[in-house]
C-alpha cells in the first residue's frame, strides 16, 4: 500500500540552509580565534536575532501567498511610536494597555495593507505596502516630533530587556518568545485549515478560489499577521533600546524578507517553511555579528549580505531546476 | 488556374500519444483565398503551426514554387513570405500604427542612429490605405477597433513582402461591420497576387469569400473543392463523417428529480438568455465550437465570473450564488477545463490536492485539520478512482494527465457534491484514462447525481450524454434528446454552425 517516504535528497534540500549556517559559524569561530563561539557572544547573538526573526515570521506568511510586505519596518516604527505618544502625551501608564495599543496599531495597518490589495485591487502588494511603508514612517515621525520617547514602565520593557541565566549563559527572554512564536507558526501553517489555505492560495490562487476558498479573507489575514508580528518585534525593540524610536528598523523589512528567502521561501508563493526562516534570520544576524568581530566595516557587511542573498536564492534555483528535470524524467518513464 | 505557391506533401506530425497530422497534402495557388475548416481538434492549428515554422513535421515535405523548403523556425517562414494573423493579435496597444508595423524592422536614417519616421509614417499610411483603411498612422493602436487592429496585423505581413497570409479565425472577435471591412481587405490582398488561407468557423464567410475550401478531419485531408461546387450540407458531412467508435461505456441511469434549473442567465458580451434544466441520474452534454461560451456558462453558474441577470434554482429553490464558495455550499463541483491552471496546485501533494475544496470539513477543535481522516479519505480516493501515484505525498504535477484529472475528480467527490460540472473532462489524457473517467460519470449518475459535461469532441458528447444542449456564441441553439432523430453528429454540427434543425 501507499507509504509516505522522504528521499535523502529531499532531506538535504531541507537541511541545506542549516548546513550553511553551521559551516558559516565554523568559519567565523576559526577566523575570530574563538571569539565568535564565546559564551558572551552567543548571548549577544541571541539578543540580536529576535527582532529580525519575529518580523520574518510574519513576512513568511505573506510571502507564502506570493505577496510581499515592504512596510514591515515602518509598521514596527508606527506601533512603538503610538505606544510612546500614548504614554507621553496622554498619560497612559498601564503596561497591558500600552502593549495592547502597540499590537492593535500594527495589526490595523496590516489589515489596511490587505484591504488595499483585495478591495481596491491594487495590482501588486509591492505597491500597496510601498504606500503604507511611507505613510506609516511619516506618521511615526509626525506624531513623535521625530524624537525618541523613553521612560516606559518596566513591564513593557520586560520582554526585550530581560535575560535569564542558564548556567553561565544569559539567554534573553525575547529569544524564548521567538521559539514560542515559531512553534506556534509551525503548527498554524501545517496543521490548521487557515494555514493550509495559505499554502493553497500561494500555490495556485485560481484553483484555490474555484475550490471555494475565500481568497480575499486569506490574504487580509496574512497581512494582518505580518503587522501583528511587526508590532511584537516592536515591543522587543522598545525593551532593548529602552525607548520608542520613530526611525526604528529602517531596513528591518528587507532583512526580514532576506531571512525568508535565504530560508528557502519561494517568491512566487506556496513554498517555504518557518524553520528555514529562523535559520535565515540567524544567518543574517551571524554575518553581521561576525563582521563586527572581525572589524569589517558596515559597508562591507552590506556587500556580504547582498552576496549571501543572491547565492542562497541561486542555490534554490539550481535545486528547482534539478527537481524539474527529475520530474520530467519520472514522467517520461 | 494560377500557379501553385505552396504545396504540402504527406505531412505527418506526432505529439506524445496522438497523431496530430496524418499524411496531410494540399496546395495553395497564388492569389487564391483558400478556406480551411474542420471540427475542433481536426488538426487545423497544427497545420498552421507547420506552415509558420512553429512545428516541424515528422514526415513529408513542403514545397514553395515547386522547390522543397525546410521551415525550421518562425523567422524562416517569415523570410520566405508566409505571414500569419493569429486569433490573439500581436499588437502593442500603447504604440502607434507605424511603430507596430515596423516593430523589429525599423527603418533608420542615413546616419544610422535615428529612426526615419518621415519615411515610416508615409509607408505605413500607404499600406493601411491599400488595405482599405484611410487612417493617420500615428494613431495609438489601443484606440482603434479590433477590425483596424487586425488590418495593422495584416499590414505587418505586407511590409515583409508576404506571399501567403494565414488568418486563424480572424472574424471571431469582429463586429458585423468589421467583418465586411476584413472581406474588402482580403480581396485587396488577392488582387495583389497574395494567397490567403482563411480558417473560419462560419460557413457563410467561407462561401462568400473563398475560392476553394479544404476540409480536415482527425488530422487528415478529407476534400479540397471549389466553393462553387460545394453546399453547406456537404461541408458538414465531410467534417463529421465518421462512425462512433465503441469507446463509450455508457450505462443509462434512471432520471430522477430536477437538480439545477437556470433561467435567462445573461452577461452582456458573454452569454445571453441561457435557460435549461438538469436532472439527477442524467448526463447533460453541452456541445459547440470553440468560442461558443460553454465554459463561460458553467463559470457563470458556479459564481466564478460575474452575471448580471438571470436566476438559478437548485432542487427547485432559488439560490443566489456570488462566489465559488457559495456554489460549493449548494453542492456543485466544477472540474475546470484548465486542469493545471485552475484545478490543481502542481507542487502540492496528492493528499493536499484531494482536499483542496474540503480543508474546512471536519475540523478538530474548530481550527485544526484532521490529517488522519484526510489521509484515510485520500486512500479511498486513490483506490476507487484508480489514481496511480507512488504515494499520497507525491507532488501532483509529477503524475500523468489522466491521474491528475482523477485527483481533480476526487477533490469534488470529497465535497459530496450533487451536481458535477465536467468541462472537457478527457482533454489531453490517454484512452485508458478516458474510459475510467467515463466510468466515474456512469457511477455518479447511477447514484442519482447530476452531471453536466462540456466537450468539444462530438463522439464523446454523443457517446455519454442523455441530452445535449448545443451552444453558439453564448446562446443555446438547440436541445436534443438521446431519443431524438437529431441526436447525431451532422445535426449537432448544423446547430453549432448556426443552422436550424427541421
Amino acid at each position: 500500500m501507499i507509504k509516505d517516504k522522504k528521499s535523502a535528497k529531499e532531506l538535504i534540500g531541507k537541511l541545506g540552509p542549516l548546513l550553511a549556517l553551521i559551516i558559516l559559524c565554523g568559519i567565523l569561530t576559526v577566523t575570530t580565534g574563538g571569539k565568535f563561539i564565546a559564551i558572551s557572544n552567543i548571548s549577544n547573538l541571541l539578543r540580536q536575532v529576535p527582532i529580525v526573526a519575529l518580523m520574518a515570521s510574519g513576512l513568511l506568511v505573506v510571502i507564502l501567498t506570493g505577496g510581499i510586505d515592504l512596510s514591515a519596518g515602518s509598521l514596527l516604527a508606527i506601533s512603538i511610536s503610538v505606544m510612546g505618544v500614548a504614554m507621553q502625551n496622554y498619560g497612559v501608564r498601564n503596561p497591558a494597555a500600552l502593549i495592547a495599543l502597540g499590537m492593535i496599531t500594527g495589526t490595523v495597518f496590516g489589515i489596511l495593507n490587505g484591504l488595499l490589495l483585495t478591495k481596491l485591487h491594487l495590482p501588486h502588494p509591492f505597491i500597496s505596502t510601498l504606500g503604507t511603508k511611507n505613510i506609516c514612517r511619516g506618521l511615526a515621525l509626525l506624531i513623535t516630533g521625530a524624537a525618541a520617547i523613553g521612560g516606559f514602565p518596566a513591564p513593557v520593557l520586560f520582554v526585550g530587556a530581560t535575560d535569564i541565566s542558564i548556567g553561565s549563559m544569559k539567554v534573553p527572554v525575547s529569544f524564548f518568545l521567538v521559539l514560542i512564536c515559531f512553534v506556534f507558526f509551525h503548527i498554524f501553517l501545517n496543521r490548521t485549515a487557515l494555514g493550509r489555505k495559505i499554502f493553497a492560495f500561494g500555490g495556485n490562487s485560481e484553483a484555490a478560489r474555484l475550490a471555494g476558498i475565500n481568497t480575499d479573507r486569506v490574504q487580509i489575514f496574512c497581512y494582518a499577521a505580518s503587522g501583528f508580528m511587526c508590532a511584537l518585534a516592536g515591543i522587543v525593540y522598545v525593551g532593548r533600546m529602552n525607548s520608542a524610536v520613530p526611525l526604528a528598523s529602517l531596513e528591518g523589512d528587507l532583512d526580514a524578507i532576506a531571512s525568508c528567502i535565504i530560508g528557502g521561501a519561494s517568491f512566487s508563493g506556496g513554498k517555504g517553511n518557518i524553520w528555514g526562516t529562523l535559520i535565515g534570520a540567524m544567518m543574517i544576524t551571524v554575518i553581521r555579528n561576525g563582521c563586527n568581530l572581525l572589524g569589517v566595516s558596515s559597508d562591507l557587511q552590506q556587500i556580504v549580505i547582498g552576496f549571501v542573498i543572491v547565492v542562497a536564492v541561486y542555490v534554490d534555483v539550481l535545486r528547482g531546476m534539478f527537481e524539474a528535470r527529475a520530474k520530467r524524467l519520472a514522467v517520461a518513464k | 488556374m494560377s500557379e501553385v505557391f505552396i504545396e504540402l506533401r504527406g505531412i505527418t506530425k506526432y505529439f506524445p500519444g496522438v497523431v496530430a497530422l496524418k499524411d496531410m497534402s494540399f496546395q495553395v495557388h497564388k492569389g487564391e483565398v483558400h478556406g480551411l475548416i474542420g471540427e475542433n481538434g481536426a488538426g487545423k492549428s497544427t497545420l498552421i503551426k507547420t506552415l509558420t515554422g512553429v512545428n516541424q513535421p515528422d514526415e513529408g515535405e513542403i514545397l514553395i514554387d515547386g522547390k522543397p523548403v525546410v521551415l525550421s523556425n518562425p523567422n524562416a517562414a517569415k523570410s520566405i513570405g508566409i505571414g500569419c494573423v493569429y486569433q490573439e493579435l500581436n499588437i502593442v496597444r500603447e504604440l502607434s500604427i507605424t511603430d507596430n508595423l515596423f516593430l523589429g524592422y525599423y527603418k533608420k536614417k542615413k546616419s544610422g542612429l535615428l529612426l526615419d519616421y518621415a519615411y515610416m509614417n508615409k509607408k505605413a499610411a500607404e499600406i493601411m490605405k491599400d488595405l482599405g483603411q484611410d487612417i493617420d498612422p500615428s494613431t495609438e493602436c489601443g484606440r482603434l477597433g479590433m477590425g483596424v487592429q487586425q488590418t495593422v496585423e495584416i499590414g505587418k505581413s505586407i511590409l515583409l513582402d508576404t506571399r501567403l497570409v494565414i488568418m486563424d479565425e480572424p472574424t471571431s472577435s469582429l463586429s458585423e461591420k468589421e467583418v465586411r471591412q476584413l472581406m474588402v481587405t482580403v480581396r485587396k490582398l488577392k488582387c495583389q497576387g497574395i494567397a490567403v488561407i482563411f480558417v473560419s468557423h462560419k460557413l457563410e464567410e467561407i462561401f462568400e469569400l473563398c475560392d476553394v475550401v479544404t476540409v480536415m478531419r482527425d488530422g487528415q485531408h478529407v476534400s479540397t473543392t471549389p466553393v462553387s461546387e460545394m453546399t453547406k450540407d456537404m461541408l458538414i458531412a465531410n467534417m463529421v463523417g465518421r462512425s462512433l467508435k465503441n469507446l463509450f461505456p455508457k450505462k443509462p441511469a434512471e432520471r430522477t428529480k430536477e437538480c439545477l434549473r437556470v433561467e435567462r442567465l445573461t452577461e452582456p458580451g458573454v452569454i445571453k438568455d441561457i435557460s435549461f434544466t438538469a436532472y439527477g441520474g442524467e448526463i447533460l452534454g453541452i456541445a459547440g465550437l470553440v468560442g461558443a461560451k460553454r465554459s463561460e456558462t458553467l463559470r457563470a453558474i458556479f459564481g466564478a465570473d460575474p452575471v448580471s441577470e438571470g436566476e438559478i434554482y437548485i432542487h427547485g429553490k432559488k439560490v443566489n450564488i456570488r462566489s465559488p464558495k457559495d456554489a460549493i455550499g449548494y453542492k456543485i463541483g466544477f472540474l475546470t477545463e484548465d486542469r493545471k491552471g485552475q484545478g490543481l496546485i502542481l507542487d502540492a501533494t496528492v493528499n493536499d490536492n484531494l482536499h483542496l475544496a474540503t480543508i474546512d470539513k471536519d475540523r478538530i477543535w474548530r481550527f485544526f485539520v484532521d490529517s488522519s481522516r484526510q489521509k484515510a479519505v485520500a486512500e479511498v480516493n486513490v483506490n476507487t478512482l484508480h489514481i496511480k501515484t507512488p504515494s499520497l505525498s507525491t507532488a501532483v504535477g509529477t503524475l500523468s494527465g489522466g491521474n491528475q484529472q482523477k485527483v481533480v475528480i476526487g477533490k469534488w467527490i470529497n465535497t459530496d457534491a450533487d451536481i458535477y460540472f465536467f468541462d472537457e473532462p478527457t482533454r489531453g489524457i490517454d484512452v485508458g484514462a478516458k474510459i475510467e473517467v467515463y466510468n466515474v460519470m456512469n457511477d455518479l449518475v447511477a447514484r442519482g447525481k447530476c452531471v453536466i459535461m462540456v466537450s468539444s469532441e462530438l463522439p464523446e458528447v454523443l457517446g455519454m450524454s442523455d441530452r445535449v444542449l448545443v451552444m453558439r456564441e453564448g446562446v443555446i441553439m438547440a436541445e436534443i434528446d438521446r431519443e431524438s432523430e437529431h441526436f447525431n453528429q451532422e445535426d449537432i454540427m448544423k446547430a453549432a454552425w448556426g443552422g436550424s434543425l427541421s
